[in-house]
C-alpha cells in the first residue's frame, strides 16, 4: 500500500493520514521485527525468505492449491511460499512438454512429459526447499519455499522485510536460492545473536554465489590451442 | 685500377667476361639457393600447419566425442536421479555403460569439490591419481577439453556439471592418447609427434627419450654436413596445449629436412654443374673473340711501325668487322697522306720555293752523286748582273717573272744540262757535261749564250746580264763543298773583274780564303780596341791663300800584326764587305777625336776630316754616336769634316742625304770624296749638303802634261765654286801642279808636296812650323 503526499492534500486530510500511521505502529508494538538483508557485498538483496521460526500446530491441507505455471520455457513463478501441506499445480502453457521433476528431500517427484494440466497436484507435506527443474530443458529452474509459518515474509528490492508477530520470537529460518551454502539449505538465526542498525533492524548477511551457467555445450570446443 | 691499365686487351677482355660469368653464376646461384630456401621454408611451414590441422582435427573429433559422450551422460534422467539419490551401484552402471559406448578411458563422478565419488571399474586405478589441481582446474573449465598425465600416460579430458537442476556432480570423461594413435597421425601428416609435458617425454613417433630436454637437444645436435658447413637435420614446431595440471603440455612436430636438402643440393650442383660449363664457354667465346680483335690490332701496329719508318707503301687488307676495317682504310689513307706531305716537305726542303730549282743544299748532295767516277764535269755559277736594275725599275713581280723565266729555260735548254740550282738570290748554279775534246770554253759560251737571248716578260723582252764563274771537275777540286766555293769564288772575281766569264784559277781559292783570315783579324782587332795595329796618320790640307790654320785629314793605318802594312784601301773594302765598317769608323772617330782634344788642350786647334762612308751613315745610331762623341771629347763639330766618296753619296742617295743634312746642321762640315771619277753630274750636287769637293788625286798628279785635266779641273772648279762649294785637290806632288791650281783658284791642296800623311805626334810640329812660315797667327 503506497500513499502518495500530494502537496495539495487538506490540512484535515494531512492530520488524519498521521493518526492513522500511529495507529498502526501502535498496533504492532506487540511483535514487529524489521529485517535488512545484504549480500557479501554489501548490497541489499531481495528474495530472501525470512520464516519465525514457530511451527504451526498441523499443516494445513486446506488451503487452496498454489499454481507454478510454465510459460516460454519458464517457470512462472520462479519463485513460491506456501504452507506445509499446501499442494501445487504445475499447468503447462507452453505448446510443448515439460518434464518436471525435484530430488530434493522436501520432496522428490516427477511429472513425466506432459501437456495441458497434469491430473493431480503435487501435495508439498514437509517443510523446507524444493528444487524444481525440467529434465527437457536444463534452464528452467523454479523454488519452492515450503514454511511451517503464516508470518514468512520475503525481503524487497531495498532487501528489507517485516514480520508481524502477535508473539515473540527468538529464531528465524533465512533462505536465498543463490545462496553459497546450497539451495536446499535452511539457515536458522537467533535473533539475539543478530546486529541491529541505528533504525532498529536486524542486519542479515548472506553470501551468494553466481548460478553456474544452465544447460549448453558452447565453448566446448578449442581445447586444442595452437602453439604459436 | 692501375694494374687494369697494364693488363694487355685480350687478358682485359677475357677477364670481363670471365668475372661477368662468374659473377652471373654467383648472382644466378645465390637466387637459387634463396628461392629454394624460400620454397623449401614455405613447403615445411606448409607441411607443419597441415599437420598442426591434421593434428588439431583429430584432438578435437576426440574431444568432440566426450562432449557428445558427457552430454548425454549428463543428460540422463536416471543418471541424475542416481546422482541427485546417492545411488551408487546405479551411478557406477551409468559410468560403465557410456565410458563403453565411447571407449572412454577415464569415466569419474565427483561431488561439487572435486572428491571422486564413483568411477567406472575398470578405470578405478586412474581417478585416485587425478590431483586436485587438476580436477579444481577442470572444474573451473567445464565442458573445455584439458590435457593431463596420468602415471605417463597424457589424457584428454573434459570435465560437465550434473545438474538436478543444480549442479550437484561433475562427471570426467577423458580418452588416453595412445601410441597407436599417434603412429597413425604420423602415417596421416608425414611428421613426427612427440607429446610431453614439462620436461617429460610422454609420447613419440621417433624415439622417446625420459627427458623431453634430452630429445630437443638430440635433435639440435642432429646435423647434415654440407660442404664445409653444417645444417641442422630438422625441422620442429611445438604446440601447447590446454593443460589440467600446473605443467603445460605440448607436443612437437618434427619434420627431417632430408628430402629437402636433397632436392635443394641436386639443385645447387646442377646450377654449379651448369654454371661452370657457361663459364667456360664463355671463357672460350672471349679468347676467341679477343682474338679476333687484338690480331688486327697487332697488324695495325706493325703498319704504324712501318709508317713510322717511313715505308708508306705499305696498306692492310683486314676483314675483322666493319669498325677495325675501316681503321685500317683510314690507316692506309693515313699512310699516303703522309707520304703525300713529305714528299711535299722534302720537294719545299730540297728546291726553291720561287723557282722550283734545287736549292743549295740540294745542290750541294746532287754534287756528291754526280762526283762518282773520272767523267768530267764543268761547274757553272752565274749571277744576274741586271738583276738589281730590273728589280729597282720593273718591280719584284717582274723580277720573280724573270727568275722563273730563267729556271724554265735551264730546263728546257738545248745545252745538255746535268742538273741547275738556285744558290740565292739571282744566283744560278748549273753542272755540264764537259766537252770530250776538253774545249770547255765553247760548251760554256753556248750555254751562256743561250740563257742570255731574251725573256718576253708579261709584255716586256727583257735581256739578262751574265756573269759566271766557272770550275771544271776533277780539274779543280773533287770534293763538292770545295769546288761549289771555287765556283762561287770564280763567280765572284767575275763580278769583280767584270768579266762575262772567269775560269777558277789556282790560288784563287787561297786568295779568297786569304782575305777571309784578313777580316778575321782586322775583327779582332777592332774588338781589341785597335791593339796598336791600328792607329791614325793625318796628311795636311792648307788653303791656298795659306791664310788659315791646315786641316789635317785622318787616315787609318794597319800594321798587321805589328809587321807589313795592309792597303788601306784593302782592308777598307773588306770591312765593308764583312760589315765592320761601322765598328772601324767608330773606332776612327774615338781615336780621332781623342787626339783632337789632345791637341785643343796643348792649344792647337786642328780640325780634322774623317772617312766616313754610306754604311756608317745608313746606320741608325751614327748620328747620335757622333754627336755624343763630340761632346765626350769636347771637341766642337767645326773642327770635323766628314768626308764621303762620291759612288758612296750616289748609292743610296735621299737617306743619305737626309744624314747629312742633319749632321751639317749639327756643325759639321762634309766633303765629297774621290770627286771626277763616279758618274754623277755636277748639276746632281747642287741640292746636296755639301760644304766642299776633292777632286780625285787622278786628275791632279799630271796636270801640268795633260791638258784635258787641266780643262776638267779647272772647268769642275769654276763650276764648283759657282754652286758655293769649295774645292779641294788631292795628289798635289810638285809645285807646277801648285801653281797651275793657284791659277784655277782652286781653294785647297793636299798632297805630298805639302806632306806626306804625319804620325801624330809629328803633327803638332808640322803645324808650329807652318804657323811661322806663313806668318800666321797662332789658333
Amino acid at each position: 500500500m503506497l500513499f502518495i503526499l500530494h502537496p495539495s492534500l487538506s490540512g484535515t486530510m494531512r492530520s488524519a493520514f498521521f493518526s492513522l500511521l500511529l495507529l498502526s505502529t501502535f498496533n504492532a508494538s506487540a511483535e514487529q521485527l524489521q529485517f535488512m538483508v545484504t549480500d557479501e557485498t554489501g548490497k541489499p538483496l531481495s528474495d530472501v525468505v525470512i520464516e519465525p521460526d514457530r511451527p504451526m500446530a498441523t499443516a494445513d491441507e486446506s488451503r487452496p492449491v498454489a499454481v507454478i505455471d510454465q510459460v516460454n520455457k519458464r517457470f512462472v513463478p520462479e519463485q513460491l511460499i506456501i504452507n506445509a501441506g499446501q499442494s501445487v499445480d504445475f499447468p503447462n502453457s507452453d505448446n510443448i512438454r515439460h518434464h518436471v521433476y525435484s530430488f530434493s528431500e522436501a520432496k522428490t517427484f516427477e511429472l513425466k512429459l506432459y501437456a495441458d494440466t497434469p491430473e493431480h497436484p503435487i501435495n508439498f507435506p514437509r517443510h523446507g526447499v524444493v528444487v524444481l527443474g525440467c529434465n527437457i530443458h536444463d534452464t528452467m529452474i523454479a523454488y519452492i519455499y515450503v514454511s511451517e509459518s503464516d508470518q514468512t515474509v520475503m525481503t524487497d528490492e531495498t532487501g528489507q522485510a517485516t514480520i508481524q508477530s502477535q508473539s515473540a520470537i527468538s529464531h528465524v529460518n533465512v533462505w536465498h536460492k543463490h545462496q553459497a551454502r546450497g539451495p536446499e539449505t535452511i539457515q536458522s538465526l537467533d535473533l539475539t545473536q543478530l546486529q541491529r542498525d541505528t533504525s532498529g533492524r536486524f542486519s542479515i548477511r548472506i553470501e551468494t554465489v553466481e548460478p553456474a551457467p544452465t544447460g549448453s555445450f558452447e565453448d566446448t570446443f578449442g581445447a586444442v590451442s595452437s602453439a604459436d | 685500377m692501375q694494374f687494369l691499365q697494364q693488363i694487355k686487351l685480350r687478358n682485359k677482355i677475357f677477364l670481363l667476361c670471365a668475372t661477368l660469368v662468374f659473377l652471373t653464376a654467383i648472382v644466378i646461384q645465390a637466387n637459387t639457393w634463396w628461392s629454394a630456401n624460400r620454397v623449401n621454408e614455405k613447403l615445411l611451414q606448409e607441411d607443419v600447419s597441415k599437420a598442426k590441422a591434421i593434428l588439431s582435427q583429430y584432438l578435437n573429433a576426440q574431444a568432440s566425442l566426450l562432449v557428445t559422450a558427457s552430454k548425454v551422460l549428463t543428460a540422463d534422467f536416471g543418471f541424475k536421479r542416481a546422482v541427485a539419490t546417492s545411488d551408487e551401484a546405479t551411478i557406477q552402471s551409468a559410468l560403465d555403460n557410456h565410458g563403453d559406448r565411447i571407449n572412454a578411458d577415464v569415466m569419474v563422478l565427483t561431488d561439487m569439490s572435486g572428491r571422486v565419488i564413483s568411477s567406472s571399474t575398470e578405470k578405478m586405478s586412474i581417478q585416485t591419481r587425478l590431483d586436485d589441481e587438476a580436477v579444481a582446474r577442470l572444474i573451473a573449465n567445464p565442458n573445455t577439453v584439458m590435457f593431463a598425465t596420468l602415471d605417463k600416460h597424457i589424457y584428454q579430458l573434459m570435465l560437465l556439471p550434473v545438474r538436478a537442476p543444480h549442479i550437484m556432480a561433475y562427471t570426467i570423461v577423458g580418452f588416453e592418447i595412445e601410441q597407436a594413435s599417434v603412429t597413425e597421425l604420423k602415417n596421416l601428416t608425414g611428421l613426427d609427434i612427440s607429446f610431453f609435458q614439462d620436461n617429460e617425454h610422454l609420447l613419440s613417433t621417433s624415439v622417446r627419450l625420459e627427458r623431453f630436454d634430452d630429445f630437443r637437444k638430440a635433435l639440435a645436435q642432429q646435423k647434415s654436413s654440407w660442404l664445409i658447413f653444417e645444417r641442422p637435420a630438422f625441422f620442429s614446431e611445438e604446440m601447447a596445449l590446454t593443460s589440467a595440471g600446473n605443467e603445460p603440455v605440448s607436443v612437437m612436430l618434427v619434420s627431417s629436412l632430408a628430402p629437402f636438402y636433397k632436392q635443394f643440393d641436386e639443385t645447387l650442383a646442377k646450377n654449379f654443374l651448369l654454371s661452370m660449363l657457361l663459364a667456360i664457354a664463355a671463357s672460350l667465346l672471349s679468347i676467341l673473340f679477343a682474338r679476333s680483335l687484338t690480331e688486327p690490332l697487332k697488324k695495325l701496329g706493325g703498319l704504324a711501325q712501318d709508317y713510322a719508318r717511313g715505308q708508306y707503301s705499305k696498306s692492310l687488307e683486314l676483314h675483322a668487322g666493319e669498325e677495325v676495317d675501316t681503321l685500317a682504310s683510314h690507316f692506309n689513307e693515313m699512310g699516303q697522306q703522309i707520304k703525300l706531305r713529305e714528299d711535299k716537305i722534302r720537294y719545299q726542303a730540297t728546291h726553291d720555293v720561287l723557282t722550283g730549282l734545287p736549292n743549295s743544299g740540294t745542290v750541294r748532295q746532287l754534287l756528291f752523286e754526280h762526283f762518282s767516277g773520272d767523267t768530267p764535269l764543268i761547274l757553272v755559277a752565274f749571277s744576274i748582273h741586271n738583276f738589281r736594275q730590273i728589280n729597282d725599275r720593273l718591280g719584284a713581280d717582274i723580277a720573280d717573272a724573270c727568275l722563273q723565266a730563267l729556271a724554265e729555260r735551264l730546263r728546257t735548254m738545248n745545252e745538255a744540262t746535268l742538273f741547275s740550282g738556285r744558290l740565292e738570290g739571282a744566283e744560278f748554279f748549273t753542272v755540264l757535261p764537259a766537252d770530250p775534246d776538253g774545249t770547255q770554253v765553247y760548251v760554256v759560251d753556248r750555254f751562256l749564250t743561250e740563257l742570255e737571248h731574251a725573256f718576253k716578260v708579261s709584255e716586256l723582252t727583257i735581256k739578262l746580264d751574265l756573269h759566271a764563274g766557272v770550275t771544271l771537275y776533277p780539274h779543280d777540286g773533287i770534293q763538292p763543298e770545295t769546288m761549289l766555293r771555287r765556283t762561287d769564288i770564280a763567280l765572284d772575281l767575275a763580278r769583280q773583274n767584270k768579266q762575262r766569264i772567269h775560269y777558277y784559277e789556282d790560288g784563287e781559292d787561297e786568295a779568297h780564303m786569304q782575305r777571309l783570315a784578313m777580316i778575321e783579324s782586322l775583327r779582332q782587332v777592332i774588338l781589341a780596341g785597335g791593339n796598336d795595329q791600328l792607329f791614325m796618320m793625318y796628311q795636311p790640307k792648307i788653303s791656298l791663300d795659306y791664310q788659315e790654320q791646315p786641316k789635317m785629314e785622318a787616315l787609318i793605318r794597319w800594321q798587321r800584326d805589328n809587321k807589313h802594312f795592309v792597303s788601306p784601301e784593302l782592308f777598307v773594302n773588306l770591312a765593308e764587305e764583312a760589315s765592320l765598317i761601322i765598328d772601324l769608323t767608330y773606332w776612327v772617330f774615338e781615336n780621332v777625336m781623342s787626339q783632337l782634344q789632345a791637341w785643343h788642350q796643348k792649344g792647337y786647334l786642328i780640325g780634322a776630316a774623317i772617312n766616313v762612308s754610306a754604311q756608317d751613315l745608313a746606320h741608325p745610331e751614327f748620328e747620335s754616336f757622333v754627336l755624343s762623341c763630340s761632346e765626350k771629347y769636347q771637341v766642337s763639330p767645326s773642327f770635323i769634316t766628314l768626308e764621303l766618296t762620291e759612288r758612296d753619296i750616289m748609292h743610296d742617295e735621299a737617306s743619305v742625304v737626309v744624314s747629312l743634312r742633319s749632321l751639317r746642321q749639327a756643325g759639321f762640315s762634309v766633303a765629297i770624296d774621290d770627286y771626277g771619277i763616279g758618274q754623277s753630274s755636277l748639276s746632281k750636287l747642287k741640292g746636296l749638303p755639301v760644304d766642299e769637293i776633292k777632286l780625285d788625286k787622278s786628275f791632279i798628279m799630271n796636270l801640268q802634261q795633260s791638258p784635258k785635266d787641266q780643262l776638267i779641273v779647272c772647268s769642275t772648279i769654276e763650276l764648283a765654286h759657282g754652286l758655293g762649294f769649295l774645292v779641294v785637290a788631292e795628289g798635289v806632288e810638285n809645285e807646277a801642279s801648285l801653281t797651275l791650281l793657284k791659277q784655277m783658284r782652286c781653294d785647297y791642296i793636299q798632297g805630298y808636296y805639302i806632306s806626306r800623311p804625319l804620325a801624330a805626334e809629328a803633327v803638332v810640329p808640322w803645324q808650329r812650323d807652318y804657323v811661322n812660315e806663313n806668318n800666321l797667327s797662332p789658333s
